[in-house]
């Protein structure tokens, strides 16, 4: 097991009161496994995220564990941490714009990363660079190097982001929505690039995303999170087929495919909850459609069938096994 | 049915000074909206699609007249709109309303969403009693799904989808016979998405309203549009029904385009696909000679660079710029 979250708890103190953004989360990631954390806009994914790197805002709290290769990372100071991050644990944020400097050459941005993670003279972490620039499909990496990062389109920028990120030959690289800013053809061709670059260098990667046209091209596993909490997990062709949780089965109903006509979309009525007053009980049952008095009331255990997990009072289906 | 918008050779360019250039050098110019000819029924829905800077929301406000056209006329209901002064003008804004993208930045956070329901009749319709805008305001909340109670709330106490159905309410309100969504739910959740979606096609519906819906994201367009449109740096490259459009695309584009959207079926996997489409848009500022599309290309030849095909229709109803096939070319 390469990455070990257990009872992960995220909060943040503001001048509304308390946020609970990620509430007891735990999963668990191996070697060259392809995770999906699948969530509407406040579910917690990318809390999750940055509360694995350490990357909490100032006002952000996390409890729990976190353990890489069995060794704790949650809350340990930043030189420990600069240890296991870029190296072995490695980001590529959502908006490629705001993620880059702006002031920065190229060049400069990813020759730092490996001078300082790994003591490479600026000569050989140039060279370097270059290699993982061609190996994102950069055109003309040689001269696009030492340009600065406006004079990139914004899916060039995400391949220079993906190239930062692995520099230093991560073990597990986590993407946060990398392709909600792009445009869908460009979208197609970073999808892509991704799945190829992660067979070629072996890694785990943790996809967070909200689409699940995505999750089920790219990934073997998916996580669902609702209200910091998650809500269903397990393979993806199995969820897919046989969703256990309303939830699941409500995000996969809202797929738009291009065989549908005119007709009325299934929706999920209501809105999310507020994470500053998440409802007693399943976080859900505002909205659940065969809700029953106990969801109002008691918070669904967490039940495990081999590698499907549910918290769910009343899931969908029976949770078998595939054969 | 009958011809409501009727759009000719219509042209958007706009003047481009570059940063650090001399003062006497002449600005650039860019064609934004290059020679488009479509047309709209009355209680039709035509989707517009293209990537970012493929000029289909400076097409929707040289429709609503937020930008000027340089050539061609916007024809509604007999008027050209592109030739009437901006007093004139005033009178058929209220048949056209427009929703925008970002549902927060589109709603003045400091009215409340009454007022701003309530602003677009104080304009246009100066006469009418205090009263009477009242009941207005109130049909048009509850017709969108909002609650009476929400009159007196600003923007900033609302989600994301709330603010869309206020902002699909101050477009609805002078009761127009064109709506136009630009990426109306582009920044919504999937399941806040299908809520808007099935808003907006049942309001049609019931109100007889003509529609143009801009996205990025074919499979939305298709699953609301009765028409679609392929727009590409500036240029329409492919125009017909729906579900012909989707389910035989005739311009290397549109098939790209189809490509790109992730299958929802996981057991489908794995790379089976043909890359239709290399590199990426070229700046508006320097077109490619020629097609638009064919520095993208996988089927361009040395023809392609001398001039951009014309829309030639293939059937009744259908119009592609592109004379070969990829299907003959590979």
């Amino acid at each position: 097991m390469l990455l070990d979250v257990h009872n992960l708890k995220v909060w943040f103190k503001t001048g509304d009161g308390q946020v609970n953004a990620v509430n007891g989360l735990s999963f668990s990631l191996d070697a060259h496994e392809t995770l999906a954390i699948v969530g509407e806009s406040g579910s917690g994914k990318s809390q999750t995220a940055f509360a694995i790197l350490g990357l909490l805002a100032r006002n952000g709290y996390a409890s729990g564990s976190v353990r890489f290769k069995g060794k704790e990372i949650l809350n340990r100071p930043a030189g420990e941490l600069n240890r296991v991050r870029a190296r072995q644990l490695a980001m590529v944020f959502q908006d490629p714009m705001t993620s880059l400097n702006p002031y920065m050459r190229i060049a400069d941005q990813m020759t730092e990363v490996l001078q300082y993670h790994q003591s490479m003279s600026r000569q050989d972490a140039l060279s370097e660079s270059l290699r993982m620039l061609d190996a994102v499909q950069i055109p003309d990496a040689v001269s696009r190097i030492n340009n600065y990062p406006h004079q990139f389109s914004g899916g060039m920028r995400q391949r220079v982001m993906i190239a930062m990120a692995l520099l230093c030959r991560p073990e597990i690289l986590i993407a946060d929505e990398p392709t909600t800013a792009l445009d869908m053809t460009v979208q197609r061709q970073i999808l892509d690039l991704l799945a190829s670059l992660r067979d070629e260098f072996g890694m785990a990667v943790i996809l967070i995303t909200h689409d699940m046209g995505i999750v089920a091209e790219f990934c073997e596993s998916t996580l669902v999170m609702y209200g910091g909490r998650m809500m269903e997990a397990g393979g993806t062709e199995t969820l897919f087929k046989s969703p256990l949780h309303p939830y699941t089965s409500g995000l996969l109903s809202a797929i738009l495919s291009l065989d549908a006509c005119h007709q009325d979309l299934p929706t999920i009525g209501g809105e999310p909850p507020l994470m500053t007053e998440l409802p007693l009980g399943c976080p859900f049952h505002d909205r659940c459609d065969s809700v029953q008095s106990i969801c109002r009331t008691t918070l669904p255990k967490m039940e495990s069938i081999e590698r499907r997990r549910y918290a769910c009072h009343r899931p969908l289906a029976q949770p078998r096994n595939p054969p | 049915m009958t011809a409501g918008l009727q759009i000719e050779n219509i042209s958007v360019i706009f003047r481009v000074r570059r940063r650090h250039a001399w003062p006497w050098r002449p600005p650039s110019l860019l064609c934004a909206v290059s020679n488009i000819s479509v047309s709209l029924l009355e209680g039709e829905t035509l989707g517009i699609v293209g990537e970012s800077g493929s000029g289909k929301s400076t097409l929707a406000k040289a429709i609503v007249g937020i930008v000027r056209t340089s050539t061609g006329a916007i024809v509604w209901r007999g008027q050209n709109l592109s030739q009437m002064s901006a007093h004139e003008r005033r009178a058929s804004a209220k048949d056209v309303q427009m929703v925008f993208q970002d549902p927060l930045a589109a709603l003045n956070p400091r009215m409340t969403i009454g007022d701003i329901i309530e602003e677009p009749l104080r304009t246009h319709c100066p006469r009418m009693k205090r009263n009477e805008r009242q009941e207005h305001i109130l049909e048009m909340l509850e017709r969108v799904g909002l609650h009476a109670s929400h009159i007196n709330r600003y923007p900033h106490e609302f989600s994301g989808g709330q603010c869309q159905r206020a902002a699909i309410a101050r477009a609805l309100v002078l009761k127009p016979k064109l709506l136009i969504c630009d990426e109306a739910v582009s920044a919504l959740d999937v399941s806040v998405r299908a809520q808007i979606i099935n808003l907006l096609t049942s309001l049609q519906r019931e109100l007889g309203l003509s529609m143009i819906f801009i996205a990025h994201d074919l499979s939305v367009v298709q699953h609301v549009s009765d028409r679609i449109a392929v727009m590409y740096l500036g240029h329409l490259i492919e125009e017909g029904p729906s579900r012909e459009v989707v389910q035989e695309p005739r311009h290397p584009y549109t098939q790209a385009l189809i490509e790109s959207i992730p299958s929802p079926d996981p057991s489908a996997g794995g790379p089976r696909r043909q890359k239709l489409l290399r590199g990426e848009i070229p700046s508006p500022l320097n077109p490619p000679s020629g097609c638009v599309f064919r520095t993208r290309c996988i089927i361009a030849r040395q023809a392609c660079a001398h001039e951009m095909p014309p829309m030639t229709p293939i059937s009744d109803q259908r119009r592609v710029a592109c004379p070969y096939s990829v299907e003959d070319a590979l």
